[in-house]
């Protein structure tokens, strides 16, 4: 396209300065700059700003144009160039004749300036832009490279910035301008790539200079990404898009990964900049079929002017490599990352790491390689996450005969995690199990180490927390949430004790961290909610270093950690919760806990100030968690025991690290004192060596598998809508149990008791109508049990040892023995199923509602605790149970509208804490 | 100052560890063997191993009930396969009713079978007639494990069958243990015995043991539950009784009734020789420790009381350690045999006396204790008459003759206890019926 030679009269106007306003208040230095150009003669339109630019172009004797559009539509046809220039840009006097010039030279249809950084112009902003594939903006600079002339060549570009850019007029027309739809730098991306397929040229003319006040434009980071989307869509082919924009996606996905450890967070621009295009996806298609017209170039042009790969990755590597090296000072480039990775694997603290990982690694290679170990409160998850999610967030609680009370907190972190993880509840479990044990290990041998442990001593440490004898106790104990809580608990008494940051932003991040640690050891096991202040509280008096403010700070972070236990704290009864579940009672391998009375006495004897210190501790924590697990005499329960071990767990691991660094020392002590020293390290040898009783098994400490085989039958028959009403000692019963005289019982669903059903809620109609009837069966008052049964559900009853009620099922008219069963176990010769019509259809168990086939009339009788929430439709209580209508083929609660809430709130405050730490250690916002 | 202060609290804590006790730990006991299907202070099952309908016999269950109930019969099919039948019976309460087997399962022969009350107490008897033979007993409610059929005999003409009923839906797997005068009478194939779900199996004892004066079997149930019931046929009659448990007190209300030669078999399962004292009471009062026997264990031993008194009587057996215990009396045209009652109590209920078609029945009450108790006698039945009472001197028995139709059994209480039975004696045959005790 030839450019008119300009006449050089001054009446003659061939360029029009087109200024994009946003803020008329500043205004006035951009058009001074304007009137110092030297080529001439141009005219001055201002855009946008509303009627205050309006006034104000009026004074200056100005054009005004309310849009691009409009502006363009305005400019008279003589006009060759658009000069676009942002409005805070400062021209050089002779940038716009360089354009010009220039651009002629090259027959250049569109043009950009060479952008300097206005208070520093030595330092270059822009030199014209390359794009990657996916429209990402690369512009090639080092952050603060200065203009020594090394770019100042005119080249095509893939795009110049709408800062200080000139177009011809009739391709502006042809084009209808840059897409309004779009944030400035994609604007200017996509108003390139059109231009490009037009067959017009993109250059950039670095003797033309700007300079602009900062390095990037004030702009908004979503509408970025979505504008540069949008430019894809329309200037692409359609094979070119079927590949690139999955790409983009799980490129978004990786960033949106990444990025919060580098104290960033773009999943929601990702998640905004895609429904944004959803949205605007008719106007994309009519835009796109206005750029895609009378083109002349094709994707390869495109192409010609873009980088190789992603630069999103390109800088998300830069800045990992940037973060190392501010770390590692000495390493230089990736040749030095790889020369200092070589030099730590053979150092001592990798060696003791990589033991504390390697040994959490087998201790749960049962749970990872296969599953869980489905006993006593240890249960898997159910399998659909979202149908956790929802009885947990104000839903219908599935225990026993369900009741509206909430669920534990861990049962809501396990499905959220389950969420993420494909709603594999086997992956989930394994993924927990091996993160909290790892995260435990490491968590506190960070700790020690922060108390001046060495490496090797203090993963000494972090392997007796996650396989010392009251690591097995939790195991026996079978609270696997108990396990879950070993992880994040010595991180939250290591934010609370390390040194306190000099910034705000540090504080409140550090603050945050406590919060959320000490949060998510509670939600897995809410009694350890405690455990960081108290643990410090003891520190402060015993401990070394600075270190009297550490309760308060782990008391704040208690305290922003309470509303993640919502909902199930605000309806917890506390005195109730210290004494469910059976009588506290530990009764400790008492060789074993005899080392460690021998272990605290040596080294706190023996052991230099420091050493004492941390053995002193962990002693006063190892002899006060026993204790507590021991309270089942003063109707202390269950989780107080689980406490106990926890609390005995870390004191142990604090105890036995101190023992081994000992001997680290020896040099500084005397030699009765190192005699001892060795006594105690000997002793902690021992107690450590009894970790393979954890590691052997690989099943963390939980004993084997006793209900997937033992109620595998259910599954065989296809009952997945019935119950098993299960009889026998406590501890063989899956989760909490209730009495009947001195014989333990529960209901469970099959065809495997689920996580969701290991705490039972207060009894209700059905739990009491239930017991008359198993009194009922007792007194001989009913010879048929199964008739009696049926109603609730159950279709089965099993026996998991002795107990006086078996020989009673044995005379039952309609309860027929299934033999070959580990265990006794009595089949139901009534029909029976959770959900059944009048007609005894049966419906099918769909997460804690019902399905089955719609009819348009008749009703349904739901085995469940009775509650109006039941839906859809008219519901009646039907003596303890529910009825509803049959016709919409589906049957759910409706839910707790507050609980929800607070489920939300929970989370929020989760990701909330989680945010502030990390935006609270981190190096620098984006 | 720091370590000591670590070491005391970790001393503290640690005999303050040791000074918590273990909280006790709830024992679950296991009950003894017997299984309470019923306790007839309430509604229950009460299962009649031996009732027929054929050409010969016609069977029928009577019902007693003290309230209104509502009784489910079920009686079994001898086809493999085939349902049970199943049929409902309102019970007045207090009342009485009948269920003619002819007019449920007509012709089928044996049908045992169980019935089912929704309401208690009640109770439930089994009677069997023809022209030539009446035999009666009280269902069983009560199920142990380990039963004990003692009584009967293979002389000529006689047959003994031992029936092992199984109502319930679990296969039974029993050893039926006989033993005769002879001692120990071992046959093959009564160990692990299998008596399939809802059904029935019989052991023809006049076929194996032939000429053995008297029969006491042990039936131990190693799966599941069954009921055994031995019928005697001779001559002249039938006989029917079901087993029970051991105990060291038995009682017999009627042991001799108007002809009847009336002896004891009793088992002692023990290691050891019991020594059993017999008491007899009379219309005129008591005879107490009239006789004493050894019973040595292992073998059944029958023993003759038709010269322990003139004219009717009852019996009373203490023994020194626990047995089983039945009586069995024959005359011309009559076979009689019952198992006893385990204890006295202050309420019973007949069902089935009144209900047989033939011959005079008549009630038997028995009063071992010290004191004199007077009995209120209430009739059941759809024509039943108003209550009587009658006046029971310490020691002393009582027969009542019913007389008129629409009884079908009585309720008897008093405000002490005693014991009691029924008979039905006629030209067909006799009976004997121990009654049902129901307590307060």
């Amino acid at each position: 396209m030839s450019i008119p030679e300009p006449s050089g009269d001054s009446a003659s106007v061939d360029v029009v300065a087109v200024v994009l306003v946003r803020d008329p208040s500043s205004l006035f230095e951009g058009l001074r700059a304007l009137e110092r150009q030297v080529y001439g003669p141009f005219e001055v339109m201002l855009v946008g700003g509303g009627s205050g630019t309006k006034a104000l172009a009026a004074e200056e004797g100005v054009g005004w144009a309310a849009s691009v559009s409009e502006a363009l539509d305005q400019i008279p046809s003589e006009v060759t160039y658009v000069w676009f220039i942002d409005q805070r840009a400062r021209a050089l006097p002779d940038a716009l004749g360089a354009l010009v010039e220039e651009g002629k030279r090259v027959d250049a249809s569109v043009a950009g300036s060479k952008i300097l950084k206005a208070d520093a112009p030595e330092e270059l902003i822009s030199v014209g832009m390359a794009t990657d594939v996916f429209d990402v903006p690369y512009l090639g600079l080092e952050k603060g490279e200065r203009d020594q002339a090394q770019y100042d060549v005119v080249r095509d570009v893939a795009a110049v910035p709408a800062i200080s850019l000139l177009a011809r007029r009739d391709l502006l027309k042809g084009l209808h301008g840059p897409d309004p739809e779009l944030a400035p730098e994609a604007a200017g991306i996509d108003f390139s790539q059109r231009a490009r397929l037009r067959g017009a040229r993109v250059v950039v003319i670095p003797s033309s200079e700007v300079h602009y006040p900062q390095r990037t434009r004030v702009t908004v980071p979503w509408r970025e990404e979505a504008g540069r989307i949008r430019a894809m869509l329309k200037s692409y082919s359609p094979l070119t898009l079927a590949w690139a924009l999955p790409l983009r996606m799980l490129i978004g996905l990786i960033e949106a990964v990444v990025t919060p450890f580098l104290g960033r967070f773009t999943l929601g621009i990702w998640a905004r900049a895609w429904a944004w295009n959803v949205y605007r996806f008719p106007s994309t298609v009519a835009a796109r079929f206005d750029a895609r017209r009378n083109r002349v170039g094709s994707d390869e042009e495109l192409f010609r002017y873009q980088i190789r790969g992603s630069a999103t990755l390109r800088e998300l590597g830069t800045e990992i490599v940037e973060r190392v090296q501010k770390r590692l000072p000495q390493v230089t480039g990736l040749g030095g990352i790889m020369d200092a990775g070589r030099s730590a694997v053979r150092s001592p603290g990798f060696l003791a790491s990589a033991a504390g990982v390697t040994f959490a690694l087998l201790a749960t290679r049962s749970i990872w390689s296969g599953s869980l170990p489905a006993v006593g409160y240890a249960l898997p998850p159910a399998e659909g996450a979202s149908a956790t999610l929802g009885a947990f967030a104000g839903g219908w609680n599935p225990a026993g005969l369900g009741s509206p009370e909430p669920l534990r907190p861990v049962v809501g972190a396990v499905a959220a995690v389950q969420s993420v993880l494909f709603d594999k509840a086997e992956l989930t479990v394994a993924v927990l199990t091996v993160a909290a044990l790892v995260a435990g290990a490491i968590g506190m041998a960070r700790l020690l180490k922060g108390w001046g442990l060495t490496p090797i001593a203090a993963y000494a440490g972090g392997i007796m927390l996650i396989g010392g004898p009251a690591t097995l106790a939790i195991g026996q104990h079978t609270d696997w949430p108990a396990l879950l809580a070993l992880g994040p608990l010595p991180w939250a008494i290591r934010a609370a004790v390390r040194p306190w940051p000099r910034s705000w932003r540090g504080r409140v991040g550090r603050i945050a961290a406590v919060g959320w640690t000490t949060g998510l050891a509670a939600v897995a096991l809410p009694a350890v909610l405690v455990v960081p202040v108290a643990a410090l509280a003891i520190w402060v008096p015993l401990g070394v270093g600075a270190r009297w403010w550490a309760p308060l700070r782990a008391a704040i972070g208690m305290a922003v950690a309470l509303p993640m236990l919502l909902p199930w704290l605000g309806i917890v009864d506390f005195y109730r919760y210290t004494e469910s579940g059976q009588p506290a009672f530990w009764n400790p391998p008492w060789l074993l806990a005899g080392l460690a009375g021998v272990t605290v006495l040596a080294i706190v004897a023996a052991g230099d100030k420091a050493l004492a210190s941390v053995a002193g501790w962990g002693g006063v924590l190892a002899a006060g968690g026993g204790t507590l697990a021991r309270l089942g005499d003063l109707n202390y329960g269950r989780d107080v025991e689980s406490l106990g071990y926890v609390v005995a767990a870390i004191g142990s691991a604090a105890l036995v690290a101190a023992a081994v660094e000992s001997t680290q020392r020896f040099e500084f002590i005397s030699s009765w004192r190192r005699g001892i020293a060795s006594i105690g390290f000997v002793a902690a040898l021992v107690l450590l060596a009894s970790t393979v009783i954890v590691m052997i098994p690989g099943r963390a400490g939980l004993p084997s598998d006793e209900y997937r085989d033992s109620l595998a039958f259910t599954s065989v028959e296809g009952e997945s809508a019935a119950r098993v009403l299960m009889f026998g000692p406590a501890d063989t019963l899956p989760g909490d149990s209730r009495l009947f005289e001195v014989t333990p019982y529960r209901v469970v669903s099959t065809p495997l008791p689920r996580l969701w059903e290991a705490h039972l809620a207060d009894a209700r109609l059905g739990d009491d109508e239930l017991a008359a009837v198993i009194d009922s069966i007792a007194t001989g008052q009913t010879a048929r049990a199964g008739a009696a049964l049926a109603p609730f559900g159950i279709k089965w009853v099993m026996f998991t040892g002795p107990t006086p009620m078996e020989s009673l099922f044995g005379g039952q008219l309609d309860m027929a023995p299934l033999p070959g069963l580990t265990g006794s176990v009595f089949a139901n010769e009534v029909d029976a199923a959770r959900a059944v019509t009048a007609e005894g259809a049966a419906w099918s168990v769909v997460g804690t509602g019902y399905q089955g086939p719609a009819a348009s009339a008749g009703r349904v009788w739901v085995a469940e605790n009775a509650d109006q929430r039941w839906g859809p439709g008219p519901w009646s209580q039907s003596g303890w149970a529910n009825e509803l209508p049959a016709t919409s083929g589906s049957i759910t609660f409706a839910g707790r509208p507050e609980l929800h809430r607070q489920a939300v709130l929970a989370a929020a405050v989760f990701v909330l804490l989680f945010g502030l730490a990390l935006v609270g250690t981190g190096r620098r916002a984006r | 100052m720091k370590r000591l202060l670590s070491l005391g609290v970790v001393s503290s804590l640690v005999v303050a560890a040791l000074a918590l006790d273990e909280p006790p730990q709830a024992l679950i006991t296991a009950r003894p063997d017997t299984i309470l299907v019923a306790d007839t202070g309430a509604a229950g099952v009460w299962y009649c191993p031996w009732v027929e309908s054929s050409f010969e016999r016609d069977g029928l269950i009577a019902l007693a009930s003290v309230v209104p109930s509502a009784a489910a019969f079920t009686f079994l099919n001898p086809e493999p396969g085939q349902e049970a039948d199943e049929i409902q019976e309102a019970v007045g309460g207090p009342g009485g009713t009948v269920l003619s087997l002819a007019d449920v399962v007509a012709l089928r022969g044996d049908v045992p079978g169980f019935v089912e009350f929704d309401d208690g107490p009640a109770a439930a008897a089994s009677v069997v007639e023809s022209e030539t033979s009446i035999a009666a007993d009280l269902c069983v409610s009560s199920v142990p494990k380990v039963w004990y059929v003692v009584g009967g005999s293979t002389l000529q003409n006689e047959t003994l069958v031992l029936r092992l009923f199984n109502p319930f839906p679990e296969i039974a797997k029993v050893t039926v243990a006989p033993t005769s005068e002879f001692g120990a009478e071992p046959l093959t194939g009564l160990e692990g015995f299998a008596v399939a779900p809802r059904s029935w199996r019989d052991v023809a004892f006049h076929e194996e043991l032939r000429l053995r004066e008297v029969i006491g079997v042990t039936v131990t149930a190693s799966e599941g539950t069954v009921i055994p019931v031995m019928a005697m046929t001779n001559a002249d009659d039938d006989a029917i009784w079901t087993g029970t448990g051991l105990n060291r007190r038995w009682e017999f209300p009627a042991v001799r009734t108007a002809g009847l030669d009336p002896a004891v078999a009793i088992f002692n399962p023990n290691q050891e020789t019991v020594t059993v004292q017999f008491d007899i009471f009379t219309p005129e009062g008591a005879f107490l420790d009239a006789r004493s026997e050894l019973v040595p264990p292992g073998s059944p031993v029958l023993i003759p009381l038709g010269d322990v008194a003139d004219g009717s009587f009852g019996l009373r057996l203490r023994s020194d350690a626990s047995i089983a215990a039945a009586t069995v009396a024959d005359m011309a045209g009559g076979l009689a045999a019952s198992e006893g009652v385990a204890s006295p109590s202050t309420r019973w209920l007949l069902p089935g006396a009144g209900a047989a078609v033939g011959g005079t029945t008549s009630l038997w009450l028995m009063n071992s204790g010290t004191e004199p108790v007077t009995v209120t006698l209430l009739p059941l039945g759809p024509d039943a008459p108003s209550a009587d009472k009658v006046a029971l001197p310490a020691g002393a028995i009582r027969q009542v003759i019913v007389e008129g139709a629409g009884v079908y059994g009585y309720l008897a209480d008093s405000l002490a206890p005693f014991s009691a039975a029924w008979s039905v004696q006629g030209p067909e045959g006799a009976a004997i019926a121990p009654g049902a005790p129901i307590g307060d």
